[in-house]
């Protein structure tokens, strides 16, 4: 039997345990009827209100700047010994294993926000035309970038109108231009993802809702201008078909970011790619990786080798390799950089189940601090100046099925804290001492119920 | 009213399939109700332009697309990340307190959102690749590696190598 007939008897059977199980099922056309004319109603007094903002003028706001509080040089926890318990400490391109300290997640203590920052300010909601407002990064200078997208724009089939991003201060909204139709002939996209470094911002955009596939990366750079950076197809020249779920950074005067790729047709995995921040440029193939880049004093630290090398691209293009972390087994990995710290977090499965933990480096004093059991998934990683944050899951006390909260480490102090608030929080995006986050309801069609700015003390 | 004849007919004509999309999609009949229910809302507010297209994947697309529409509210949150769902699927994946039935949906959970969602299209509803990748406004190459991948995964939740033990007999 070949491996075609095998699959095929297999997608038969599917189709025989669907039959077997699908319950009875009834749906009355005269209520879709209903709905539908209410859906119709509603969407025509709506579009009114969205056509106010494409005329609104927008103030630029300039925030204050804080001083940037270097990492530290030395480890607040004492140094121990590696692990015994088969999960690799980071080590050294020579192979000698990097100081090691250890703190348990379980032993971070519970603190309201108040206590941890010396200034929190609530975000509007909306526009002051009424548009919900989105946090998705901050600029250097302390500035939030937004997104400012109706919920009402999908229909469920495709976005019905373009999603504008800008920045938010204190003092006010600047929008970025209209990218809507750029390039020309695409459907109308939503941003799912951007990050800042200095002046310049880099988003993407998909009209994909299902978060893959078929990006635009853009930026807006330090002149105001707006460029379109790559689009997946740009692939095709070299040979590629991209996918997956990009997350650009500014690297320099550059844009760097993964992709999912196959060449001519044969699966690759992800790969590090990389294009002028202004738009005029080629798409350069930088790497094979496993994971996505994260930006940092020395350049874009991605992972490679199933997860046994960690190597930075630099600005000038060159890689160089930084540590080695000796997996039997392969991990999934996720990075967060700032100056010379980088934070790495680690699920693996092995013979004695699964791991998951943060790795805190700091690259200068070469040393690594391990908070076991931390929430080793995902890409909401952050290193804030001194501090790293990230979420966890929170079980409920009252068996309601808990909550995500952010948990802040320090590796000066040591000091691990989590949010009081038993809700969701979801940190955003951070520069220097800086953070911003979004609180939602715990439920899990979550509500924003607030979006705020704070500065750690 | 004649939009209202029209999209009755076409409900009726096409209503069982996209239920039993939607049951797979979600592994409940309630919930399947519902999603099938505002899918349809929607393509009726859409008609003037469903219509003169493929009306069919123009309401399959907005049933799956709607599974994705709280994601969309969350996008930019890291609480719905693909893997974190697996790997919660996994860890409440109890085959003991289910016993054997809804084998089909119990293993379509422990797929990611995405993997499901080109597992149901592609295999059981019997959509071209090329059909899915349009569906889902992905390119064929995520279609085929995540089909792919899923596929294998799926094998595994059922059981065995084969996936099916016993199913056949």
């Amino acid at each position: 039997m070949s491996l075609t007939d095998h699959e095929d008897a297999f997608v038969a059977e599917l189709h025989r345990l669907a039959d077997a199980e699908q319950p009875p099922l009834d749906l009355d056309p005269a209520s879709t009827v209903r709905g539908g004319r209410v859906r119709r109603r509603r969407r025509t007094l709506r579009n009114g209100a969205l056509g106010v903002l494409a005329t609104a003028a927008i103030a630029v706001g300039v925030a204050q700047l804080v001083p940037f509080e270097p990492a530290p040089t030395e480890p607040a926890l004492p140094t121990q010994a590696p692990p015994d318990d088969g999960t690799p400490v980071p080590h050294s391109l020579d192979g000698v294993a990097l100081p090691f300290a250890a703190v348990s997640i379980d032993s971070a203590t519970t603190i309201n926000p108040e206590e941890l920052f010396t200034s929190i300010t609530e975000l509007p909601d909306t526009t002051p035309e009424g548009v919900p407002i989105f946090a998705m990064a901050m600029t250097a200078d302390g500035r939030v970038v937004v997104s400012i997208s109706s919920e009402d724009n999908f229909d469920g089939d495709q976005f019905l109108a373009p999603e504008r991003l800008g920045l938010w201060s204190p003092a006010g909204f600047e929008l970025f231009d209209d990218v809507s139709a750029i390039p020309e002939g695409d459907l109308f996209r939503y941003s799912y993802f951007a990050s800042s470094a200095g002046d310049a911002v880099t988003w993407v955009e998909t009209s994909s809702t299902q978060g893959t596939g078929l990006w635009r990366i853009f930026a807006h750079t330090p002149d105001g201008g707006t460029s379109l950076v790559a689009k997946a197809e740009d692939g095709h020249a070299l040979g590629y078909e991209f996918g997956g779920d990009a997350m650009p950074r500014v690297l320099g005067d550059r844009v760097v970011w993964a992709s999912e790729g196959w060449y001519s047709g044969a699966s690759e995995g992800l790969v590090l790619l990389s294009a002028p921040l202004g738009g005029s440029g080629t798409l350069r193939v930088e790497s094979d990786t496993v994971t996505h880049p994260a930006v940092g004093d020395r350049g874009a630290f991605f992972v490679r080798e199933n997860g046994n090398l960690v190597s930075v691209l630099r600005e000038d293009g060159t890689i160089e390799d930084v540590l080695r972390y000796p997996f039997t087994s392969k991990p999934i990995i996720s990075l967060a950089a700032a100056g010379d710290t980088l934070m790495v977090g680690v699920h693996v499965e092995g013979s004695s189940g699964t791991k998951t933990w943060i790795d805190v480096i700091d690259l200068t004093a070469q040393n690594v601090t391990r908070i076991e059991e931390a929430n080793g998934l995902g890409d909401g990683k952050h290193v804030c100046g001194s501090h790293v944050a990230w979420h966890e899951y929170r079980p409920d006390e009252g068996g309601g099925g808990g909550y995500w909260s952010a948990v802040v480490f320090d590796p000066a102090t040591g000091e691990l804290h989590l949010f009081d608030t038993a809700t969701n929080v979801s940190i955003s995006g951070c520069a220097d001492e800086r953070v911003v986050w979004r609180r939602l309801d715990s439920t899990r069609d979550e509500e924003v119920l607030t979006e705020a700015l704070a500065t750690f003390r | 009213m004649g939009r209202d004849r029209e999209f009755t007919a076409f409900v009726l004509e096409h209503r069982a399939t996209l239920l039993r999309a939607a049951w797979l999609l979600v592994g409940d009949a309630h919930r399947a109700e519902e999603l099938a229910q505002q899918a349809l809302e929607r393509t009726y507010v859409a008609w003037p332009r469903a219509r003169t297209g493929d009306p069919v994947a123009y309401a399959r697309r907005v049933l799956v697309n709607l599974r994705t529409d709280t994601w969309r509210r969350r996008r930019r949150e890291v609480l719905v990340e693909p893997v974190e769902l697996v790997e919660h699927a996994r860890a409440h994946h109890d085959p003991d307190r289910a016993g054997d039935r809804d084998r089909l949906v119990r293993a379509l959970a422990t797929l990611s959102e995405r993997q499901r969602r080109i597992v149901v299209l592609r295999y059981l509803m019997d959509l071209s690749e090329a059909e899915v990748a349009a569906d889902l406004g992905v390119s064929l190459g995520t279609v085929k590696s995540t089909a792919s991948r899923a596929l294998a995964e799926l094998r595994a939740a059922l059981g065995t190598r084969d996936g099916l033990e016993g199913a056949s007999r």
